[in-house]
């Protein structure tokens, strides 16, 4: 193949060097039709078919909502959510939320790669040349071959960014039969939290009502349900117990959807909620509002607990967290007093700040020493639906294949988690008992990446990044940046060209989970199972091939075909289904199938208060007020140990905690994780989302913006010790003129409106340059990195200029 | 209060402005024709030429303005709804036009000779034409005003002040503009006495088109809420500065200060300045004026649910309560 | 008329997903960067910390007596009376805009074809008095669509209002 400058532009569906091609994508994805009846009367009216998929807008290869896809034409062009599938409030649903409803547009962005790629030139040159795919396979097979022998085959890592069926299951099982450990897991995930309640409470304890009908208080605390999980019934029950009389405090910087019906906003300032949770608990213990029965027979260490928390008064609180005293006497007196209650909390206070371990841990305790845990409408405690009526088999992640090194002998660890090059977790603390949810030994995607640079304890070879652009998912994109210029070998494999693409070797095009049908999934009720494939809404677009594909052809190539069906993903979804009865051919066939149950059988209300048996994995089978679990042992980078008790941390830059920097930056910044409008930064090209919010948007007090003389739609410079953004400002009285808060992952353009996408460095738009990225201020249990940080601002004067 | 009304732009504006010129320039030069027969030629040429041009030329702007401009030239089918005064209007505007066109051809000399138009019919049909044509200005003029004030959802509009105020400003740039005509171009020596006339109208119009003006703001700021925001933007808002500087200065004082000048020492003083001057530049001055003020109308006219959001809770009465 | 229809909009459950909007678009072949038949408002009262925001979401409200269908010259604006559903006939418009300025709450836009509302999805092959998309789709289930009576029935019991106007009546709860 010719060597030829090949910019971000040639390549993509617009360019008439494709021929043919450019005119499946080329046009935009804004193409209408000409008027006829659409949706189930399109259908009668036979201008219009209909095809089942599973939803991708939360992310790829998703399977939370059924969605019913109209193509007229050739062209898809409407959807909704499937009412027999039982999605949201159940059978007869059709709901679905902007981005699902949005999804017609995905396919057609003009931001599609048409073909693999091979870089030519230097790193971030952007020179490249075009070839085969199976080129591309082999290629990558052959150096995985090489370094395999090398360096030893814990040199590959693998990518993961929010948790997807492709990487937990073909990437993870690759993973373990090529022989390495390194699943470079994010540290920005519900798996933290998760990690956290399973050292503090148990894994199958839960904070959230299970029978919210039944609940009397819901606490919000850092999560977002209106913009993470809005079709995904949280919302809507919510809303009808509020409705019914349920009393709602709601405890995040920005008063958001949810939040504007809750009795009781709590404007914490961001990166303090451990402050909070820990006032909280003062004043329960020191009120005696906690359940005397539960911490007298199921705490460990209660009274020890209760001693050591008397200093976390709500005076010592208020000023760290700007909550009034009272607002914290007030909530906490509440949450002592008022049962049934549950507490929704998230991702912004559990993964993403530095000490979301113990936030966790003190909020999970705060749920059990007031007694809400497994009670009815308490935390926890869901009605039993009788079992699935279609069983399946799931790819196995084939962990036991990974070496169990002498060092893994001699300390009880897990296999393979000794060879891990940056364990997210503390080595002793992952196992097969311990994973659950979470897929198997992970190494933290920063530290990992920091392993490049610093080649301790040894430097990763080849990354392979499959929907992750590391430019964005992860903290400060310029050590980023030197990572992948030293990095050996990366290879990513996406829909779009990502901003991380100038330093890969290898670019594969992916294909949606529209245009391919390779994936199912099982939704049980009480009236019987049901079982939805996707089925393909739209030829496939360009040369590229599913992200299924890409581990199946790569496994082949490697000469794993014997674990991997033979590198023949219908093989393996024949496998999958095996167990059902029903056929491969006959579920793509038909989209859904729907098996009823006849026995009779319904919900029912569970047992109740099962603590021997939540509790039994913890040390002394109680709740570890006295945490036994972690405390004494060492903590992930193993420089020294997890204390058995909290104390505060706070974020790296605060107001209450690095006060000598308030001169120079006086504002607090952070950022919403998951948003309605994107998937991370996925969606931001999709143009009915990008329309609502076109620019890079950071909320801010008129107050505050006043005082700089910044207008509402201003563009603004935003810098912290770290780095700088600029971003447009955004008027917002439901947030403390103290705060800002951003949307991040702004890196994608949007053709159809004009719209640029906004660089990764600074000057850009992309808040993790912004954030402290000391690797020994991360969470020392689980690797969380703080989003919070001080910043200082003025208007931008010279306007938009891109990068 | 964000935005300026923006949905009507600049062509209404201009049809609102030349409009109200075509009609007052018809019925002041009507009723001088009729008044003195056969006299000022050049004068009356001139007025109904005037109104005949900006009536066409106001029309072709409104025209431009809609979004189908060739679909709303079928009148017979685009206007057909009895109770809206947007129908009634283009029906009014057609007729009116067709007279303001006749007048204009019969008075003209050469034209009249052309068409071979003998010397009576031509006084009787001119002297009927004149006749049907002041109801038809009066109509024509008040009717821009009575467009905007049928248009329920603007607080601005939303009065009967504001037919009054297009109309005496109508009439106000009417007879500023054939004014032009009397001092620049007619030959007749009665002339001053009709130039006298014309001032003292002049005078008369301004003092009303003011007292007028002070009605309209007076009763929109006493009526509070979205009606008063909005009169707060042309009084101390953002198009203060031409309300106050062009309009009421320009537009309303410069005109009364020249017409009073001229009344007043027009038989003492006579000079270029005095003859020339002085009446053009009053002339020119409130035809600003009544551009400007229909510019104004239509920039300050913010539709009540985006005036603020509270406008959304009060509405024409609307009462939007929520628990 | 038979029965009017109408929407009923739950303050109280809106969450400003703006799930809605995008439905209407997509089902209707509206294209992003233009205009819109549906807006999520917003109504904030207060400041920091005493904030208050309340969400509605507000399509036509297919008035009793419309005001656009009285402005319009061209005769193109109708109240069906079978369900009293307002209907513009895009081929009679010719997109002078008097019937913006004549709705209480701004609801007509326009595009190349004339103005454009909300038909309850009439022109889009729903069957009149059947679900429109947006109630579909809502996630929280806060607009709901039927007959007036009966949704304002529905609600009687919450503190609710109707919204009332001197001079159009427009057929929609809003609670």
């Amino acid at each position: 193949m010719s060597e030829k400058k090949l910019t971000r532009r040639s390549f993509l569906a617009g360019t008439a060097a494709l021929g043919a091609m450019a005119a499946l994508a080329g046009c935009t994805a804004q193409e209408t039709l000409e008027e006829a009846p659409a949706g189930q009367a399109g259908v009668e009216s036979g201008d219009a078919e209909v095809r089942h998929a599973w939803c991708q807008m939360c992310g790829p290869a998703c399977t939370y909502c059924s969605t019913l896809c109209y193509v007229k034409d050739g062209r898809w062009v409407n959807v909704e959510g499937n009412p027999e599938a039982g999605n949201n409030w159940g059978v007869g649903s059709r709901s679905l939320c902007g981005k699902g409803n949005s999804a017609m547009q995905v396919p057609y962005s003009p931001n599609r790669l048409m073909y693999p790629m091979k870089r030519t030139g230097e790193k971030g040159e952007g020179k490249f040349e075009r070839i085969t795919w199976e080129q591309a396979i082999q290629e990558i097979a052959d150096k995985l071959t090489e370094q395999k022998e090398q360096y030893g085959p814990e040199s590959l890592g693998v990518l993961s960014p929010q948790a997807w069926a492709v990487i937990q299951t073909l990437g993870r099982r690759f993973l373990s039969v090529h022989g390495s450990p390194n699943y470079m897991h994010s540290a920005i995930c519900a798996m933290q939290r998760a990690a956290s309640k399973v050292i503090s409470i148990g894994k199958q304890a839960d904070c959230y009502p299970g029978q919210i009908d039944k609940t009397k208080l819901l606490v919000i605390w850092g999560a977002n349900p209106e913009n993470s999980e809005i079709n995904r019934g949280k919302p809507m029950k919510i809303l009808d117990a509020r409705q019914a009389g349920m009393q709602m405090i709601d405890i995040r910087p920005m008063r958001e959807g949810i939040g504007s019906k809750a009795d009781i906003w709590v404007p914490v300032r961001p990166g303090t909620d451990l402050a909070l949770a820990l006032a909280v608990l003062n004043v329960i213990c020191s009120e005696g509002l906690y359940d005397a029965d539960f911490t007298a027979n199921w705490c460990n260490g209660f009274d020890e607990f209760a001693a050591h928390i008397t200093k976390f008064t709500p005076e010592w609180a208020s000023p760290i967290t700007g909550i009034p005293t009272d607002q914290i006497y007030q909530i906490a007196r509440m949450m002592g007093t008022t049962k049934p209650m549950g507490i929704l909390y998230g991702n912004g206070i559990g993964d993403q700040a530095n000490d979301g371990n113990w936030t966790c841990i003190c909020i999970c305790l705060i749920e059990a020493i007031t007694g809400n845990l497994d009670i009815p409408g308490g935390g926890g405690a869901g009605m039993t639906l009788p079992p699935s009526l279609i069983k399946t088999n799931a790819i196995e992640m084939l962990t036991d294949r990974l070496e169990e090194t002498e060092e893994d002998k001699a300390n009880g660890y897990f296999r393979g988690m000794s060879k891990l090059v940056a364990n997210e977790f503390p080595r002793w603390y992952q196992n097969a008992d311990t994973f659950g949810g979470g897929p198997g030994p992970t190494s933290a995607y920063y530290k990992a990446f920091m392993s490049i640079l610093t080649e301790e304890p040894y430097p990763l070879r080849c990354v392979i990044g499959q929907n992750s652009n590391p430019l964005s998912a992860t903290r400060q994109p310029k050590n980023i940046v030197e990572a992948l210029k030293k990095l050996e070998y990366y290879v990513v494999v996406d829909t779009a060209w990502n901003t991380s693409c100038d330093y890969a070797d290898i670019v594969l095009p992916a294909l949606t989970n529209y245009e391919t049908s390779q994936q199912f999934a099982i939704k049980n009720r009480v009236d019987g199972t049901w079982i939805g494939m996707n089925q393909v809404v739209v030829d496939p677009i360009g040369e590229g091939k599913s992200d299924w594909d890409f581990y199946m052809d790569l496994a082949a190539a490697m000469g794993y075909g014997d674990d991997f069906w033979g590198g023949d993903m219908d093989e393996c979804l024949r496998w999958q289904l095996e167990p059902s009865g029903i056929s491969l051919d006959e579920l793509r066939e038909k989209g859904q199938i729907f098996v009823e149950r006849t026995d009779g059988a319904t919900a029912t209300e569970p047992k109740y208060r099962r603590y021997d048996t939540l509790f039994a994995k913890l040390p002394n089978g109680k709740v570890q007020c006295y945490n036994e679990y972690m405390g004494g042992k060492l903590n992930n980078l193993e420089t020294g140990t997890l204390p058995y008790l909290p104390e505060y941390q706070g974020p790296p830059e605060g107001i209450a905690e690095t006060p000598e920097l308030l001169e120079e930056y006086p504002l607090v910044f952070s950022d919403v994780h998951a948003y309605r409008l994107c998937n991370h930064s996925c969606y931001v090209d999709v143009p009915y989302l990008r329309e609502l919010q076109p620019y890079p948007w950071v909320k801010i007090n008129p107050e505050t913006a006043k005082k700089y003389g910044i207008g509402d739609g201003d563009w603004m410079k935003v810098e912290s010790p770290h780095g700088w953004v600029k971003m447009v400002a955004r008027y917002f009285d439901a947030i403390s003129p103290e705060v800002l808060m951003a949307r991040r992952g702004w890196w994608l353009p949007c053709d159809e409106l004009g719209l640029p996408g906004y660089g990764c460095f600074d000057g850009g738009s992309e808040v993790n340059v912004l954030y402290d990225t000391t690797i020994e201020n991360f969470d020392p249990f689980h690797s969380a990195m703080a989003k919070q940080t001080l910043v200082r601002i003025s208007k931008l004067e010279e306007g938009d200029g891109n990068e | 209060m964000g935005e300026l009304q923006q949905v009507w732009g600049w062509q209404p504006a201009l049809y609102l402005f030349l409009g109200g010129l075509s009609a007052g320039a018809f019925l002041a030069v009507s009723i001088l024709r009729l008044a003195r027969p056969g006299k000022f030629y050049k004068t009356i040429r001139g007025g109904v030429w005037v109104a005949t041009g900006a009536l066409a030329l106001g029309l072709l702007a409104l025209i431009s303005e809609v979004e189908k401009p060739f679909q709303a030239l079928l009148l017979w089918q685009s206007f057909v709804n009895g109770s809206s005064w947007m129908a009634i209007g283009a029906w009014l505007l057609l007729a009116s036009f067709i007279v303001f066109a006749l007048s204009a051809l019969l008075t003209t000399d050469k034209v009249a000779e052309a068409l071979r138009v003998k010397e009576e019919a031509r006084a009787a049909a001119n002297k009927v034409l004149a006749i049907i044509g002041i109801p038809c200005s009066l109509a024509v003029a008040g009717y821009t005003g009575i467009l905007l004030s049928m248009a329920p959802a603007v607080p601005l509009w939303d009065t009967w002040l504001l037919p009054a105020l297009f109309t005496v400003s109508a009439l106000d740039t009417g007879v500023a503009a054939v004014m032009l005509f009397a001092v620049l171009a007619e030959r007749d020596e009665g002339i001053g006495a009709v130039r006298r006339a014309f001032e003292l109208a002049v005078i008369g119009l301004v003092v009303l088109e003011a007292i007028v003006l002070t009605a309209f703001v007076v009763s929109l700021q006493s009526a509070g809420g979205a009606a008063a925001t909005s009169v707060g933007i042309l009084t101390g808002g953002a198009l203060q500065a031409p309300f106050w500087g062009l309009f009421v200065a320009v537009g309303l004082a410069v005109p009364l200060v020249a017409a009073v000048v001229q009344v007043v020492a027009a038989k003492r003083i006579d000079n270029e300045l005095m003859r020339v001057a002085v009446p053009v530049g009053g002339s020119a001055c409130a035809l600003v004026g009544g551009l400007t003020l229909r510019f104004l109308i239509l920039l300050a006219g913010v539709h009540a649910a985006l005036a603020s959001p509270a406008a959304l809770q009060a509405i024409q009465g609307a009462t939007f309560l929520i628990s | 008329m038979s029965k009017q229809y109408g929407f009923h909009m739950d303050t109280g459950r809106c969450i400003k997903c703006w799930a809605c909007e995008i439905a209407c678009k997509q089902w209707n072949g509206i294209p992003a960067g233009g205009i819109k038949r549906r807006t999520v408002h917003e109504i904030d009262e207060g400041t920091f910390p005493n904030v208050s925001r309340t969400f509605v979401s507000l399509s036509c409200l297919h008035c009793a007596e419309p005001a656009c269908a009285a402005v319009c010259p061209a005769g193109a604006i109708s109240k069906r009376s079978e369900d009293g559903i307002v209907v513009v006939d895009k081929d009679k418009c010719i997109g002078c805009h008097y019937c913006f300025f004549a709705c209480p709450f701004g609801i007509p836009q326009y595009d190349e074809n004339g103005m454009d509302k909300c038909d309850c999805c009439i022109g889009n092959g729903v069957t009149p008095g059947d679900t429109p998309h947006c109630v579909a789709a809502c996630p929280t289930q806060a607009l709901k669509f039927g007959p007036l009576d009966e949704l304002a029935a529905e609600v009687s019991e919450q503190t609710v209002l109707q919204m009332v106007t001197a001079d159009t009546v427009p057929s929609i709860v809003v609670s």
